[in-house]
């Protein structure tokens, strides 16, 4: 049941990556592509250990750029940095609060597809970059705001779903109870 | 709070991104190709359910719509037969020509259908995938266009069962092209880009002479060697000078819209 968890989280940026390539109709309407496993790496980050937040910024990086015309690698960095910077503050972090998961989406949709932007460039790639890609960034942050807490809800209910639960125990006491009546 | 093993853990990992990242591009692009290919059963899947939803909303289609749009059919195959009979006249015509002057044979297009199956994930590029690969007989940088005959790209990266067209507009995708009216070149390049409206490019390279005008038509000039002449590109919006003067850009509307795309057609050698 230990696996469970990574499992999850990489079944999860597998069918976001998909769905990125899929599903246009957001695109279609405010010009930009949501990404979904910026939420997902947030939430790893935070409940995740180390050897989890790694193979999902590697498999996640990697997927992303295969189905793009990104060059090869270019997304893990930022996924992997993100990762890490939050897994090292996450103490620090009031993470059970939705609006600290609000925040943490927002800067993370906004930072990894910049930093993405940045390390091609530097690497001699040419992408589309103009005014517009402002807007482009307020949109993936917002949208990072807005899917992290419900990343962490949904990933909740699939916990409570498939692991084990912790048996509760009652004050009630089978030696300390009151027999009523002649035995 | 990170224990000594964590922080070797973390050299270890960054170190094998940037050897991925120094990857030779060819090397780089087999990786990719490899990686892309664990996607093909979802590619499969949400082809098989697609044309499952489209053979159920057929059965729904009334008989008497269904009657109307075969007689429609007909006719327009009437017309298409008179009009691709008057081509290949002039078709015929142009090869004799074209021989008396010593000019080489323009070969006609052999053209294969593919799906659109998804668009390129990052918000960066213009790219589309479809469902030919090199089991088809697809190959790096063949033309690409719409069923209405206006141009959408080039094949990029090829895989075994599935492509990618990079679509004009993007920066990798540069088309010679002509203004069909004043036959004055200029090459299409990706404009400022507008969020919402991705068909807009920017025409360069005309000269500060050029006789513009809105809604002129812009087709490939066939220069290039890679799309052949005479596709058609889009239409001027406006255009003003560059450089004090120097140059003349315009903007072009695409006659492709790229979020109406669903099939296309692939120009095989």
């Amino acid at each position: 049941m230990r696996a469970l968890h990574p499992a999850l989280l990489l079944l999860t940026t597998y069918f976001a990556v998909y769905l990125q390539c899929r599903v246009t109709f957001l695109r279609d309407l405010t010009g930009v592509q949501i990404e979904l496993i910026i939420s997902s790496r947030v939430y790893a980050s935070l409940t995740s250990n180390l050897a989890t937040v790694g193979m999902l910024a590697f498999c996640g990086g990697m997927w992303f750029d295969s189905l793009s015309l990104n060059p090869a690698g270019v997304t893990v960095f930022p996924l992997l940095v993100t990762g890490i910077v939050l897994m090292w503050f996450r103490d620090l972090l009031l993470r059970e609060q939705p609006y600290a998961r609000q925040v943490l989406g927002f800067c993370a949709g906004v930072a990894v597809p910049a930093l993405s932007l940045l390390l091609m460039m530097s690497m001699g790639a040419r992408p589309l970059v103009g005014w517009s890609t402002l807007w482009t960034l307020l949109v993936l942050g917002v949208a990072g705001a807005v899917l992290t807490p419900l990343m962490f809800r949904v990933f909740e209910r699939l916990r409570v779903l498939f692991q084990y639960q912790p048996l509760e125990t009652t004050s009630f006491r089978d030696d300390r109870e009151i027999k009523r009546g002649r035995s | 709070m990170f224990k000594r093993p964590l922080y070797i853990f973390c050299v270890l990992a960054l170190l094998l991104v940037v050897l991925i990242l120094v990857l030779q591009t060819t090397l780089g692009t087999r990786m990719k190709l490899a990686i892309g290919g664990l996607f093909l059963p979802l590619f499969g899947l949400s082809s098989a359910v697609d044309s499952g939803m489209e053979k159920a909303g057929d059965r729904v289609v009334p008989r008497s719509v269904l009657v109307k749009e075969l007689s429609d059919m007909r006719r327009e195959n009437d017309r298409l037969r008179i009009l691709g009979r008057q081509a290949q006249e002039v078709f015929l015509e142009n090869q004799r020509l074209r021989i008396m002057l010593g000019r080489p044979e323009q070969m006609p297009w052999k053209v294969r259908a593919a799906r659109v199956v998804g668009r390129d994930p990052a918000n960066w590029w213009h790219m589309i995938h479809i469902d030919l690969g090199s089991r088809d007989g697809v190959t790096n940088s063949m033309p690409v266009i719409a069923p209405d005959g206006s141009l959408v790209g080039r094949v990029g990266d090829v895989g075994h069962a599935r492509s990618q067209v990079i679509l004009v507009g993007d920066p990798n995708c540069p088309v010679s092209v002509l203004i069909q009216e004043t036959r004055e070149h200029g090459v299409i390049a990706p404009s400022s880009i507008n969020p919402f409206d991705q068909s807009i490019v920017e025409l360069g390279y005309l000269s500060r002479n050029s006789i513009l005008r809105p809604d002129q038509i812009v087709v490939t000039s066939g220069k290039g060697g890679i799309f052949p002449s005479g596709i058609l590109v889009g239409r001027i919006i406006d255009f003003q000078s560059v450089d004090q003067g120097l140059y003349t850009t315009a903007r072009v509307k695409l006659a492709m819209a790229i979020s109406r795309i669903e099939e296309v057609w692939v120009i095989q050698p």
